[in-house]
């Protein structure tokens, strides 16, 4: 069960919601959440004046570092969340996407820092093409060379076929490899056409230190199902079987994490058979779905995280008065699961944030009144 | 009061499909809406960022001809071509609960449609009219509509 003892549960911002909170526009609460080095947990996202905060600890943005994005603005809600990662030698790196103009048009861009976060480089965009088209959705991480890794839906060739006048299921889903922290990018490769336009991506590690992804994907002729793809040029494959026909936008991605096996276990959400309900499911070495995924139908925005055999899966749940955040966890890589409640909330809340910390695993969860930082025990 | 007078404004202005003013979605709108319509109508929600939508709405447009629809946007930002409907509302407050006042099994899935119906329960389906929705359609073939 949960160790409350060691639950962080400082960092309410005040008794009182602040106005922002209570009132129209939407509070933007997607919040990144990484450890330092030394084990730290640090926070980035929009504060209740719309700017981007970073800072130690789970105490109010307002309080930490205010960052400098020039004429940015930040999209920070739901599925479109900046993403915080730290590498070594005091390399801390931060990215978001800048709406564009134009509706639906955006840029995947990122400020880096080489002294733990003291100071910022000015955001520089990480992608090659510069058309005002769809860059969104970001995922970013080290692969274990150290290796920065990017993928994002990318619209420019659903563009170009309609300026061809060709049909194009969705989006597609780039990638590019910085092999200096940042500093530059390779070209941008695509890494799979057709994808969903409006989800999250999911990267994970394997054991050997090479990531995988896996995003929602739109298969013939609309089924709105997952593929797996290798960080390394290999072929996207089948992920899930849900077979959603569907011309709608989900707006809710997967999650992936290691399996202590050599294979993957991942969540989504989506419809099987007309019964909608997040999905918990395990995928073999390559990707390809096993067995039969277990049904949480009350559940949304679900997210898995993973150390060795223990693994956990946490998602929101609105019962008409609260939300609670909800977990299964497993310490047997999955063969059996114990459920947990790890928090509720009255208020307008973010999706969870999954973390590891060594052999620990952290879900961190904003609302408007505050951060909660909760590490999930079985 | 105030919201009174506002509401009496909005419902005097003429139906202006893509010029329609734009009022907030509490968590007692969608209850409100129902007891406002005169005959079935489409109440479309839709986001900023649904590439979905605006075909959606589209081909209801062309499919039900006459059909009022009401149009309520999910999330804040601009619309890339706003969307035609008579009367519009945005979410104001929060998501989770306004959602789970529209119908307690909607995760946010956009286009959400409901059909709206006087005295009936409303018909609710993801990305594209369900066969429930255009039976009650056919159904109600011939009964006034909501302005």
């Amino acid at each position: 069960m949960l160790n409350r003892r060691n639950a962080l549960l400082a960092g309410m911002a005040g008794l009182l919601a602040p106005a922002w909170a209570q009132k129209s526009p939407r509070p933007q609460l997607a919040t990144a959440a990484a450890f330092d080095p030394a084990g730290q947990l640090w926070l980035a996202g929009l504060d209740r004046t719309g700017q981007l905060g970073l800072r130690q600890g789970i105490a109010p943005l307002e309080e930490g570092q205010r960052l400098d994005v020039g004429e940015d603005r930040v999209a920070a809600d739901g599925e479109a969340t900046p993403r915080l990662l730290f590498g070594a030698d005091g390399l801390v790196l931060l990215s978001y996407v800048r709406p564009g103009a134009k509706p639906y048009t955006g840029d995947v861009r990122l400020l880096r820092s080489q002294d733990g976060g003291a100071r910022f480089a000015a955001a520089v965009t990480v992608h090659q093409d510069r058309q005002p088209i769809t860059h969104r959705f970001q995922a970013m991480a080290l692969d274990g060379a150290g290796h920065l890794h990017f993928a994002w839906i990318d619209k420019r060739d659903l563009e170009a076929a309609k300026a061809a006048g060709r049909p194009y299921r969705g989006a597609a889903v780039y990638r590019n490899v910085s092999t200096d922290g940042g500093a530059s990018f390779g070209p941008d490769i695509k890494l799979a056409d057709h994808a969903c336009e409006c989800c999250r991506i999911a990267f994970s590690p394997a054991a050997d230190g090479r990531l995988a992804a896996l995003w929602r994907h739109v298969f013939e002729p609309n089924e709105r199902d997952h593929a797996f793809a290798w960080l390394d040029g290999s072929a996207p494959v089948r992920a899930s079987l849900d077979r959603w026909a569907i011309d709608a936008c989900p707006h809710h991605g997967p999650g992936l994490a290691p399996a202590a096996d050599g294979g993957w276990h991942a969540c989504w959400y989506g419809q099987r058979a007309g019964e909608p309900a997040v999905r918990l499911g395990r995928l073999d070495a390559q990707g390809r779905p096993l067995g039969s995924p277990r049904a949480l139908p009350e559940a949304e925005h679900a997210d898995l995280i993973s150390a060795g055999g223990r693994v956990a899966l946490v998602w929101r749940q609105f019962d008409g008065r609260q939300t609670r955040l909800q977990a299964l966890m497993s310490k047997d890589d999955g063969r059996r699961w114990q459920a947990l409640e790890l928090a509720q909330s009255l208020h307008p809340n973010d999706h969870p944030r999954l973390l590891r910390q060594g052999e620990q695993l952290w879900a961190v969860w904003r609302d408007t009144q505050g951060v909660r930082a909760l590490e999930i025990h079985a | 009061m105030h919201k009174a007078l506002v509401m009496a404004l909005a419902l005097a202005l003429p139906a202006l499909p893509c010029a329609a003013h734009e009022q907030p979605f509490g968590p007692q709108t969608f209850q409100q809406l129902q007891q406002q319509v005169h005959g079935p109508t489409w109440l479309v929600f839709s986001a900023t960022y649904c590439g979905n939508c605006p075909a959606v709405v589209a081909e209801l447009r062309r499919q039900h001809p006459g059909l009022p629809l009401w149009l309520v946007l999910t999330d804040e930002g601009e619309e890339a071509h706003p969307l035609p409907a008579e009367r519009r509302w945005r979410f104001e407050g929060h998501e989770l609960a306004l959602r789970h006042a529209v119908n307690p099994q909607w995760r946010g899935i956009t286009p959400y449609l409901a059909l709206l119906r006087p005295g009936q329960a409303p018909l609710f389906a993801l990305g594209q009219p369900s066969a429930a929705q255009l039976k009650a359609l056919e159904k109600a073939r011939g009964k006034p509509a909501s302005k």
